[in-house]
C-alpha cells in the first residue's frame, strides 16, 4: 500500500477541523485537475474536476461566511471580498476554458490561478478566522 | 476489500472498501464508467477515508450531474456521517 498522500502544506493547516479538512479537500481538487491536464488516461474528465472545483468553493465559502456571520467576526467584509474575488477569478477562466481550444492551456491557468491564491488566502485570511473561530469553540 | 459495483437495471450500487482513500482511486474511477441515471454509495464497510476520497465522491456527482442521475450514500457509520458534515457533504449529497 502507498504511504498517505499530502495534499497540502503542512504549514496551511490552521488548527480548525472543518476547515483544515474543506481546505484539503480543494487541494485535492487541485492535484486531479493538474493530473487531468497531464493526459496520462488514467484522470477525471477534466471539464467534471472543473465543475467540482467551482461547486466545491462555493460551498466552502458559504461555511466560512455563515460562521462569520454567526459569530459577528469583526473582518467579515474584507475575507467575504476576498472570496468574490476567487469567484469572480475562477468565473473568468472557466468561460475561457468554455471558448478557447487549447483547454489544457487554460486548465493549467486556472490550476496555478487557484494554488496560488488559495495558499495565499489560507495562510492569511483563513488563519485569522481559524483562531477567531477556535477561540469561541466553533466548529 | 476493494471497491465493488454491483448493477440492477439503471442503477449501480458502489460499495466501498474498508479503508477508502487514494489507493483506491483507480477503481473508483473505474466504476464511474458505468453510465447509470442512479448510484448508490454503500458505506457499510467504511472504516477510513482520506480527502482524495471526498474528491472522487465530488467528481461523482458532478460526472453525473448533466445526466439528471440521483446520488445517494447509505449506510454511513455515524463516525463517517460526522466527517461528512464536517465537510458539509450533507449540504451537497443525500444521505439516507
Amino acid at each position: 500500500m502507498n504511504e498517505p498522500y499530502e495534499y497540502m502544506a503542512a504549514a496551511l493547516y490552521l488548527g480548525h477541523p472543518g476547515i483544515d479538512a474543506q481546505h484539503e479537500i480543494l487541494f485535492v481538487c487541485y492535484r486531479e485537475l493538474m493530473h487531468a491536464v497531464g493526459g496520462h488516461g488514467d484522470g477525471f474528465e477534466l471539464t467534471d474536476v472543473i465543475s467540482v472545483i467551482k461547486s466545491y468553493v462555493v460551498t466552502h465559502f458559504r461555511y466560512e461566511e455563515d460562521a462569520m456571520q454567526s459569530t459577528d467576526y469583526l473582518d467579515r467584509d474584507m475575507h467575504i471580498a476576498e472570496h468574490r474575488r476567487l469567484e469572480k477569478g475562477l468565473l473568468s477562466l472557466s468561460e475561457r476554458y468554455e471558448n478557447e481550444t487549447d483547454k489544457n492551456a487554460v486548465a493549467i491557468d486556472m490550476a496555478g490561478f487557484l494554488k496560488e491564491w488559495l495558499s495565499h488566502h489560507i495562510a492569511v485570511v483563513d488563519r485569522l478566522l481559524a483562531q477567531h473561530l477556535n477561540s469561541l469553540n466553533y466548529t | 476489500m476493494e471497491c465493488q459495483t454491483l448493477i440492477s437495471g439503471d442503477v449501480a450500487t458502489i460499495i466501498l472498501p474498508k479503508e477508502f482513500s487514494f489507493n483506491t482511486r483507480n477503481e473508483f474511477r473505474l466504476a464511474l464508467k458505468e453510465k447509470k441515471s442512479a448510484y448508490e454509495v454503500d458505506f457499510q464497510r467504511v472504516e477510513k477515508m482520506d480527502s482524495a476520497a471526498f474528491g472522487m465522491l465530488l467528481l461523482l456527482k458532478e460526472g453525473s450531474n448533466d445526466k439528471k442521475v440521483s446520488v445517494v450514500f447509505k449506510n454511513v457509520r455515524p463516525e463517517v456521517l460526522r466527517m461528512l458534515q464536517l465537510i458539509k457533504f450533507d449540504q451537497v449529497f443525500t444521505i439516507l
